[in-house]
This record gives structure tokens, C-alpha cells and sequence, in this order.
């Protein structure tokens, strides 16, 4: 177990070399674990209470408020995953560059990430698309997954892709049993999804820096751009689907319970 | 009493460049999880009734401090991992004290009013993993 754990460590040092960006290591405060620590038991308590295989898990990694969202990042945890009893399956930006990887870890990893709060949102999808992605993430996590990052990515892009837009289209190519991120785009389509629509003016691109490398602007049409106007997929966006679509069966927020998505 | 295992989370934040990390909201961080060790198999079950824990030795391996400590006047001695900075800020040394208080997950082990680790306990620390899948 010792031996596994700095393994671990190896690894992932390793992998932050690799990415080759100025990435470097700092501590978490012990306040900030044990915060960490007392979500993650009372998300994989609410887990527990429910006979429920996989659940969509959204937490606060960004304030968002100012375009009016609540909840910046979200992942699926599954139950009984070889990794542990409740883990998260996530895509992740690698230190700002334009490249993603997916990820297991465990519900306090997930909420050390530095968040905004210590807020989260549990949606239990129906039967029939639990049973579909239970079968997708525990075979072929990867199968839709695009590693061309860009934070911005395009509702719809299949030349990038962020966490958010990972989670749709994996809920698309499962239960379409789709192979292809277009197929999985499309069949989302079809059946109603609706991207949110994000305002950011050029000024905020230029003074929020984010012509960074993690954020492709240029995957948005010429128009979108000059009106500011972008179509991504949003946490919101996917939870006013799966309930519009009734392929939700329960939902439960921890923390602040500010309400919203 | 004694549990098998304990562990002391120092999580390793790769934090990103600049202010990356606050424009991104699904950036890689909190990426790593340094195990402490027990050498002997004991817990931090220990300290739960002693209160705290007597530091025996120090050493230094990179960003990291292993602390051999004792809880009170148990023979049993197991490690900790800490922070080189604290231990160097805080004047941690042989024979200091440490204190640890009971969270709703673990422990939190303070060094007078600083927090100098966290300690999770079983149910907590089986939450705690992290790979990139292939």
C-alpha cells in the first residue's frame, strides 16, 4: 500500500514534467484537505444512501456568477470502480496548455482542486442511462474523449472539446452506443440538448488574459466572436437537458445550497 | 485500539502557470497525494485519547519533512509528513509537541495554532486516489 502510494506520487510528477509547461508543485494547506475531506464523506454518504451505480458530481472550481453560472466543472462518480468504492471519471486541462487527459480519482482529490466553495451538486440519471454509462466509462472511458483542450471549446466542435463538453458526449455515445464524437453530438442534438449561449466581449478576452493556450476563441464563427457571443456546453446546460428530458430521477446539493446550476 | 493504518495527506497542488488556474475551471491540481508511513502500526487512533504527539526525528526529503513522532507515552512510533517550509517557519524540531484535534473526516494535527497536517482517517483516506487513464 506505502509502496503504491509513492508510486503515485512518481507518476504524477512524472506527468507534470512531461506536460512540459511551468507547472510546479505547492502544498495544500491542511484547512484546505480537511475541507476537502469533510465534502467528500458527505458526497460519498449521499452516494451511499441511494442504490444508484453512477451519478453526475459538479463542483466550484471558478465563479462563473458574472455569466450567470453556478457550477464550473462537472464529472461522473462511479460505484464500485477498480480504483475505489465512489470515483470520480473526469477530463482535466493539463496545466493550461491545449492538451486534456481523463482522469480517476477520489472524491477528496476532487475537491482539494483549489475551489471556489466547497459546494457541490449530485444528478442521478435514469435507469436506462446509468446502465448505459456504467457500461461506456467502465469498458471505454476514452471513447469520445478529444485531447485538443480549449476552455471556450464550441458546443458541437469535434476539433476541441473541455470537461463539460467530455461529459455530454459521453452521456450521447452511451446511450446512442455511439463510437464517434459527432454521432454522440448528434444524437445529443436530436434529442434537445441546447448549449448555453456565454457572453465575454473582446475587452474581457484582452484583460481577462484569455488568449492563453487552453482557450481557442478561434473554433467559434467569425460572427459568434464579434458579438461576443459563445455556444459552449455548460454544467447548466447539461442538467436542464438530462431534467427536460426526464432522465433524472434525483439531485442533491452539498454546501452553501445557494441554489442554481 | 491500534488501527493498521494511518495516513497524513500532504497533496501536492501542480498548480498551473500565472493565473491560469482562475480562468480554467477543470484544470489537473490537485494531482498528488504523499503517503505518510507507520512504522510500527500504529495510528493516529492513538493520539485520539493521548491529544498529542512527541517529535523523535526529522527528516528532510525534497519539499517534505518525515517526522517520526510518538503519542505520548506510547511505545509505538510512527511517521507524519509536513511541509520543509512549516517545519522550518513553525521551528519544528526534536522533542516539539504536536497537537491533534478531531475533525468530522480525520485529524488535524496542529503544531500551537498552526495546522501542520491533516490526518484522514480509514473511511476518509480510501477517497483518496488519483491516475490518468491510458
Amino acid at each position: 500500500m506505502i509502496r503504491a502510494w509513492f508510486a503515485l506520487l512518481a507518476l504524477v510528477l512524472a506527468g507534470a514534467t512531461h506536460a512540459g509547461t511551468a507547472c510546479r508543485t505547492t502544498t495544500a494547506s491542511p484547512q484546505a484537505i480537511a475541507a476537502a475531506a469533510e465534502t467528500a464523506r458527505a458526497v460519498a454518504s449521499a452516494l451511499d444512501a441511494r442504490d444508484r451505480p453512477v451519478a453526475l458530481l459538479a463542483r466550484v472550481g471558478t465563479d462563473l456568477s458574472k455569466y450567470g453560472l453556478r457550477y464550473s466543472h462537472v464529472a461522473f462518480v462511479l460505484r464500485d470502480h477498480p480504483d475505489g468504492r465512489w470515483t470520480v471519471v473526469h477530463e482535466l486541462n493539463e496545466c493550461g496548455t491545449a492538451r486534456s487527459a481523463l482522469y480517476t480519482q477520489g472524491l477528496v482529490n476532487f475537491f482539494v482542486d483549489d475551489l471556489v466553495v466547497q459546494d457541490a451538486k449530485i444528478v442521478w440519471p435514469d435507469d436506462e442511462t446509468s446502465a448505459a454509462l456504467v457500461a461506456l466509462l467502465g469498458a471505454d472511458a476514452s471513447r469520445v474523449h478529444e485531447p485538443h483542450y480549449s476552455v471556450i471549446a464550441r458546443a458541437g466542435s469535434t476539433r476541441y472539446q473541455n470537461s463539460t463538453a467530455w461529459v455530454l458526449e459521453t452521456i450521447g455515445a452511451a446511450d446512442a452506443e455511439a463510437r464517434e464524437r459527432s454521432a454522440a453530438q448528434a444524437w445529443v442534438a436530436a434529442h434537445g440538448f441546447q448549449p448555453d449561449v456565454i457572453h465575454i466581449p473582446y475587452s474581457q478576452r484582452v484583460l481577462g488574459g484569455l488568449f492563453s493556450a487552453n482557450a481557442a476563441f478561434g473554433d467559434h464563427p467569425v460572427a459568434a466572436r464579434l458579438g461576443g457571443e459563445y455556444r459552449v456546453v455548460t454544467v447548466r446546460s447539461i442538467f436542464r437537458w438530462l431534467r427536460d428530458s426526464d432522465a433524472v430521477v434525483d439531485e442533491l446539493e452539498i454546501g452553501s445550497a445557494a441554489g442554481g446550476d | 485500539m491500534l488501527r493498521p493504518v494511518a495516513f497524513v495527506l500532504s497533496l501536492l497542488l501542480v498548480a498551473p502557470a500565472a493565473s491560469a488556474q482562475s480562468e480554467a475551471p477543470s484544470q489537473v491540481s490537485a494531482i498528488s497525494v504523499a503517503p505518510s508511513v507507520l512504522v510500527a502500526g500504529a495510528g493516529l487512533s492513538l493520539v485520539v485519547g493521548v491529544g498529542e504527539v512527541t517529535v523523535l526525528s526529522l527528516a528532510h526529503t525534497g519539499e517534505l519533512v518525515v517526522a517520526t513522532v510518538r503519542a505520548g507515552s506510547e511505545a509505538v512510533a510512527f511517521t507524519i509528513e509536513l511541509s520543509a517550509a512549516t517545519v522550518q517557519a513553525l521551528g519544528i524540531a526534536v522533542g516539539t509537541t504536536l497537537h491533534a484535534s478531531a475533525t468530522s473526516a480525520g485529524w488535524l494535527v496542529m503544531c500551537g495554532s498552526e495546522a501542520v497536517a491533516f490526518v484522514p482517517d480509514a473511511m476518509t483516506a480510501a477517497l483518496v486516489h488519483h491516475r490518468e487513464l491510458p
